[in-house]
């Protein structure tokens, strides 16, 4: 019985310290986070040099970052898109600001065959891509039970898989290189749910998911040296969302653009965009699920959802 | 927002959270679901089995969905002597043909389905590198699409009765993304997404009496995940089966959105979002789930 108990009462201080131990931990990193945030005190990373793939690049917010990171010194950038016309009209843009390199290829994300084909293709004319911006989306939406299935594959396949082709292609020779960023743009669709867009959200979920999964996987590993940032915008005036007549909080893509080289360079893992939408994703994981309800209804959320869903 | 609507938004925030802590400490009432159709995915093993048994015990009857017909069958087989009513179906909830084909036979040979269980998954357990592209993209039929198929061959049936409940089993790992579980994790978060969408859809047609419950469990020792050792046992222990689906099943019957099996992973809910990685990430290191997948085996493939 003796036996027993001071086994009993020793696995009980273990782990007691073993929790102590990841409670000091916690608030030793959190607060950590925080000062570096704070003095913006960050190790910072260059930009200038690398070999940047944006795909979706021919509008909206994927032009926007090839004009960013062009303006930060990258040194090649690599345009993926499906209208040659706009993606022709991007390059010039982005090689007027500097010294920047620019290469477009016509490729559907969507293709899995397409995706390594192209990328083949880039690796042998270009070289070695060091930051891969996954950036391509599209949106069907409407209520759930009017979507086409194809629309449903159609997005899921676009807004995720397309990630796990591109980033399955280029991971190892980061690895290699020992140098490398993956920058996954989701939604804040990826953190709380609204009606009337399913595909989007489901979607949008599943990309948050793969770059946290990724994150650790890395992290797992040791590999500091290939980085990986979610970035989630809040809505932001592109073609996408045109007919979501929201007046609240709205981000132009350069906002978006602007954020995501400057979390790229930080090496930060989530950038969520407006800041304020951080706060609805603590409300909505601790509040009961009523309340998101409440708080669409009223601040009229759930209206613009119902007028973008009768467009589509 | 105006000064109205922020007193209306708070005093429903207060409701809801009133509403909320009554449930913790007030035992809610189980409702019947003597006479109603439940259909099942992935009803052959697992989990799965454990559903069609505790329905069918409280009087439904179930229909059951999986690729395996022997082992679905033997579900069947299992559930009869048990006394309850049971029908077998062969479907691979990945292809959606199958699944609306399979949904009109259920309909016109058993009745209108009224209870929907999303259960059926799969995981290959591999690092992103090492995952087949055909996994990945089996991983999310399974996991997520399926879920569209489903709810969009059996919800109308449910608004036209008002009278239903959608299911879906995800998992912790729809939450926390995990070493070794890109596909997976990533195919999870989507089917939570779609599930919170799924809410405000249902919410939206102003139909009464259809309800969905998602259930977030942590790892459950059927076989799916042998071989995934997580530490801390005292304080996250792999689940058993049976203690799993009663945890489920009672959120089910009081109607619960959200069921976190064990309960303590509501905690850590509320942390996520608070935290930063960095901290999170002491937090998956001390339940080892870094390292956890090395000695992943998963289910062995009898085909």
């Amino acid at each position: 019985m003796a036996h027993f108990l001071t086994r009993v009462l020793k696995e009980l201080c273990e782990s007691f310290l073993r929790v102590l131990l990841l409670l000091i931990v916690v608030v030793f990193r959190s607060c950590q986070v925080f000062c570096l945030r704070v003095l913006r005190a960050e190790r910072r990373k260059d930009v200038s040099g690398e070999t940047v793939l944006i795909t979706g690049a021919s509008r909206g917010i994927g032009r926007c970052l090839a004009l960013e990171f062009a303006k930060h010194g990258a040194c090649t950038i690599i345009l993926w898109g499906r209208d040659e016309e706009k993606l022709s009209s991007v390059k010039k843009e982005v090689e007027e600001i500097g010294k920047t390199v620019c290469h477009f290829y016509r490729c559907d994300v969507g293709d899995r065959e397409q995706v390594y084909r192209t990328m083949q293709k880039v690796q042998e004319n270009v070289g070695k891509i060091t930051i891969l911006v996954n950036n391509a989306g599209v949106v069907h939406g409407g209520a759930l039970l009017e979507t086409k299935d194809d629309n449903i594959e159609d997005t899921l396949r676009v807004n995720t898989l397309s990630h796990f082709w591109t980033t399955k292609s280029v991971l190892p020779s980061m690895l290699s290189n020992g140098r490398g960023h993956v920058v996954g743009i989701a939604s804040t669709l990826g953190l709380f749910a609204l009606p009337g867009v399913s595909d989007y959200v489901t979607s949008k979920f599943s990309v948050v998911g793969f770059y946290e999964s990724l994150a650790a996987e890395l992290r797992a590993q040791g590999r500091r040296d290939v980085g990986v940032t979610c970035v989630c915008p809040g809505h932001t005036t592109t073609d996408m969302f045109k007919d979501l007549t929201t007046q609240s909080f709205s981000l132009t893509p350069q906002q978006v653009a602007e954020q995501t080289v400057d979390a790229v360079k930080n090496n930060q893992r989530r950038v969520i965009l407006p800041r304020i939408m951080h706060f609805t994703w603590i409300l909505n994981s601790w509040l009961p699920g009523s309340w998101m309800r409440t708080v669409l209804y009223v601040t009229g959320a759930m209206k613009d959802m119902e007028n973008f869903c009768a467009k589509r | 927002m105006g000064f109205v609507e922020l007193s209306l938004l708070i005093w429903r925030v207060i409701c809801a959270w009133v509403s909320a802590l009554a449930h913790v400490f007030l035992p809610a009432r189980r409702k019947s679901v003597e006479g109603d159709i439940c259909v099942i995915t992935g009803a052959g093993m697992g989990i799965g089995r454990l559903f069609a048994l505790e329905f069918a015990k409280l009087g439904a009857t179930v229909v059951l969905w999986d690729v395996d017909n022997p082992a679905n069958e033997e579900t069947a087989r299992l559930v009869e002597a048990a006394h309850g009513k049971a029908k077998a179906y062969v479907c691979d909830v990945s292809n959606k043909s199958d699944v609306y084909r399979i949904a009109e036979q259920v309909r016109r040979e058993v009745g209108d389905v009224s209870i929907l269980v999303n259960n059926a998954g799969v995981v290959c357990g591999k690092t992103l590198l090492e995952l087949p592209d055909e996994g990945i993209e089996k991983t999310f039929a399974v996991n997520t699409l399926a879920h569209f198929w489903t709810v969009k061959a059996f919800l109308p049936g449910m608004l036209a009765n008002s009278h239903g409940h959608i299911i879906s089993i995800a998992s912790i790992a729809g939450h926390y993304g995990g070493v070794g579980l890109c596909d997976y994790s990533a195919s999870k978060f989507g089917a939570v997404g779609f599930e919170e969408c799924l809410r405000y859809e249902i919410r939206r047609t102003e139909k009464q009496g259809i309800y969905t419950t998602a259930a977030y469990p942590w790892i459950i020792s059927t076989g799916m995940f042998e071989g995934f050792s997580p530490k801390e046992g005292w304080l996250l222990p792999p689940l058993e089966p049976q203690h799993a689906v009663d945890c489920i099943m009672h959120g089910i019957l009081t109607n619960r959105e959200v069921v976190f099996v064990p309960g303590i992973l509501n905690f850590f809910t509320f942390l996520k979002p608070v935290l930063p990685m960095d901290a999170m990430w002491a937090v998956v290191k001390f339940f080892g789930i870094d390292t956890a997948m090395d000695t992943f085996k998963g289910r062995n493939k009898q085909d």
